[in-house]
């Protein structure tokens, strides 16, 4: 079995070797050289991925199949939201297209969040959210209408000059930007979002003037977006638009990812770059004396170069200020916290009209609320496992996940289903595909598994012709004294039924010895939560467990997912 | 004849369904045709999870559209020129992803492939034709290759497992699954030209 230079290479290339460049120059000069080659290697490379894709599909057939109405339903509230919103707006103003519009002409005052002149940087970064949120809404339901061509051309346009695009029809006879807007919108013109007037914006301004037309002839691009997966928005002067690969980002100018997968990567010239994660909205980018980065809400990992002195980059959430010289870190936050991680570097936090400073250097995290500034050495991380399967059908060895030889994860059934009791939790079993319960299931539920990297519980509430809930819950088990903070994300899909009230997550802390528990927190999912924003940090001993567990918020006919990506647990130095 | 006549009616009345607002209908729509789209992108996109993503997107897509389809074309030939447009749109991200990242393979395969799909007809017949075809070829296959072709992509084992279970040196593993991808393409095409003929 003879194997040419070139089969060589395609086949590394092909398994996912990364090759050496010279190789990859090499391949890339045989295929260019060779006609032939180059159409074998390509019908190749086709039906390896009809053959990948055909096992797929016969594999994941189900769960593409299940997936699919919580995206329809998705759909489907976006589009009563703006036709609520649309009627709502018709009946307060007369002219449901001009308030979309001016809706979304709010956009360019939305006041850079400047904490030290600024006396609300919260609320302004809150209200930017929500405008920003209300605008992507109105460019989902303008989706709904024939697609607009070459969308992100018209942004730079839109974004440059101050002539309404085709998408936004022309208000009635007012000037774009005119005060009328503060009447229209029903919003009190002291409580609006405004520039201030001492912007450090004023080198590169991002909204036309009101009433000119076409004063910013080049406005520089002060950013790149180089990665774009699932719904990703612009949210732009103008409105709200697509994002495509390679847009050039305006001062001014934000982004936002709509759902749990979506991410999206922005680079500056000097090689800084941030990635979002799924729901994340960046009301603003900036750049004058320094970078900066307005976050609403979500989730951010940051790779800066060193910044110029005296022009560091500011990472503004709305509740504090991350000042970063050169380093790379995450930072998590909503409305009411905000969490960095740091891992290479140092970065400087402080809130916006408050007293105190804190310095977070490499391998400590930090989290800031309204109340206070935190921080600690991280000492251990533990990751949930990501591939959790059973050694022997219908027993439960392999449950608990052990690390280092210890229980460290625990999936179980909890019956009767009353989690307040100690007695109740109960083991799952392996089916040969997935843990679920020895006996009182129903359903197939409750139950666990493992998929694409995050865990899945199966559950379902009190249904008409069953005793009690059916629950299944993860435990993770401390293993030694400290303080432990808990971090991932968690949603749930409800695949049957429904309740009126958002479903729950109930952490539990449970204490053998003691025969205890206490509960935590709870932990309402009406959108994607982020637990470490919900002040998950806390002490431990050793054995006590803390146990997460589906919670329903009343009686009904209900069956779902709790699905938890990147669910870990890091024990800290100190006590924050 | 019928057979396929009832097909369509039936297809007909969940389109008619969804688009009077029956998410329901519109699931099973998805339900029907998911192998074909996701197989359709699958051939030139080798990300798994983009293909799932490219697919979610042709179907909310046409979800959204569903009204502009009128039946002069079969819905999977439809939803096929919605795919296609997805995984163009895509292709040519990626190239100009890796353009921008210095890495010019990567980057021409981009390319290359984009041309060879925006040449490709997103018609469900041919599509369908050569799924069949694939899998009759898949059946007729001796035993070994038959094993080794279910190990590598059906069960997801790697190379290396496979590898290591038969005593094989790993690349001698790939060299065969290659030889194995290059006599299905044969089969399908044979079948495919004796049906053109027939």
């Amino acid at each position: 079995m003879t194997l040419s230079s070139s089969e060589s290479l395609w086949l590394r290339h092909l398994s996912g070797e990364r090759l050496e460049s010279w190789e990859e120059q090499r391949l890339l000069h045989f295929l260019q050289e060779d006609p032939d080659l180059k159409d074998s290697v390509l019908v190749d490379r086709e039906m390896d991925g009809l053959l990948r894709t055909l096992a797929r599909s016969r594999r994941r057939h189900d769960r593409f199949v299940r997936e699919f109405p919580s995206l329809l339903a998705a759909e489907r509230d976006r589009t009563r939201f703006m036709s609520r919103f649309r009627d709502r707006m018709k009946r307060e103003t007369g002219s449901g297209r001009a308030a979309r519009k001016t809706t979304t002409r709010h956009i360019p005052r939305i006041a850079p969040p400047r904490p030290a002149a600024a006396p609300g940087p919260r609320l302004a970064i809150l209200a930017a959210g929500l405008i920003a949120g209300i605008a992507i809404l109105a460019a989902l339901f303008a989706s709904a209408s024939p697609s607009v061509p070459n969308a992100p051309l018209q942004a730079k346009r839109a974004a440059v000059e101050d002539t309404p695009s085709a998408a936004a029809p022309k208000p009635l006879d007012r000037p774009p930007f005119e005060s009328a807007e503060a009447t229209d919108s029903g919003i009190p013109q002291d409580r609006k979002p405004r520039r201030p007037p001492e912007s450090r914006e004023t080198a590169a301004p991002v909204g036309p003037p009101a009433g000119g037309t076409g004063r910013h002839e080049t406005i520089p691009a002060i950013a790149v977006l180089d990665r774009i997966e699932g719904d990703v928005y612009i949210v732009t002067p103008k409105g709200v638009i697509p994002a495509r690969f390679g847009h050039d980002m305006m001062p001014g100018q934000g982004i936002t990812t709509v759902g749990p997968r979506s991410r999206a990567g922005v680079k500056f010239p000097d090689s800084t770059r941030f990635e979002l994660e799924g729901d994340t909205i960046i009301s603003e980018l900036a750049e004058a004396h320094g970078k900066r980065v307005s976050v609403s809400q979500g989730s951010l990992s940051i790779q800066a170069a060193r910044q110029p002195a005296g022009s560091p980059m500011e990472i503004l959430t709305p509740a504090t200020r991350i000042t970063v010289v050169g380093t790379r870190f995450t930072v998590a936050c909503d409305p009411d916290a905000t969490r960095v991680e740091v891992e290479e570097g140092r970065v400087r936090m402080d809130r916006p009209s408050k007293e105190g400073t804190l310095e977070v250097g490499a391998g400590e995290c930090a989290g800031a609320t309204i109340e206070r500034l935190w921080s600690a050495r991280r000492l251990r991380t533990y990751a949930a496992p990501a591939d959790w399967r059973g050694t022997k059908a219908e027993s439960a060895q392999g449950n608990p996940y052990r690390v280092d030889s210890r229980p460290m994860w625990r999936l179980d059934q909890i019956w009767p289903d009353d989690p307040l009791k100690v007695e109740n939790y109960t083991p799952l079993v392996w089916s040969g595909l997935h843990w679920h319960a020895s006996d009182q299931g129903s359903g197939g539920q409750p139950s666990a598994r493992t998929a694409d990297g995050g865990l899945e519980l199966g559950v379902r509430m009190w249904w008409p012709d069953q005793l009690g809930s059916k629950l299944s819950s993860i435990a993770f088990v401390a293993p030694a004294d400290g303080s432990y903070s808990v971090e991932g994300l968690v949603r749930t899909e409800v695949w049957e039924g429904g309740t009126q009230r958002p479903l729950l997550l109930q952490v539990l802390k449970l204490d053998r010895k003691e025969t205890q528990i206490t509960p935590v927190a709870s932990i309402p999912l009406s959108r994607p939560r982020l637990l470490e924003l919900h002040g998950l940090v806390l002490p431990l001993k050793a054995q006590q467990e803390l146990i997460f567990i589906p919670q329903f918020p009343e009686r009904g006919r209900v069956a779902c997912t709790y699905l938890f990506e990147g669910l870990r647990i890091t024990r800290l130095a100190s006590q924050p | 004849m019928r057979e396929e006549r009832e097909v369509g009616a039936d297809l007909r009345r969940l389109v008619e369904q969804a688009r009077d607002g029956s998410e329901a209908a519109f699931c099973e729509i998805v339900q029907i045709h998911q192998a074909r789209v996701r197989t359709y992108i699958g051939r030139f996109i080798r990300d798994p999870n983009v293909v799932d993503d490219l697919a979610q997107n042709t179907f909310l897509s046409s979800f959204r559209k569903l009204e502009s389809w009128r039946g002069d074309a079969s819905l999977g030939t439809w939803l096929l020129a919605i795919a296609k447009n997805e995984a163009l749109m895509h292709l040519r991200e990626e190239r100009q992803r890796r353009e921008r990242e210095g890495s010019p393979l990567s980057s021409t395969l981009s390319r290359w492939t984009r041309e060879r799909l925006a040449e490709e007809e997103a018609s469900v017949e041919t599509h369908d034709t050569e799924l069949t075809a694939l899998e009759e070829c898949l059946e007729g296959l001796h035993e070994n290759s038959a094993r080794l072709i279910r190990e590598f992509y059906f069960e997801g084992r790697t190379a290396r497992e496979i590898s290591e279970g038969s005593g094989k040196k790993e690349v001698s593993v790939w060299v065969t699954i290659m030889r194995i991808r290059r006599a299905l393409r044969a089969c399908i095409e044979a079948r495919v030209s004796s049906l053109k003929i027939t």
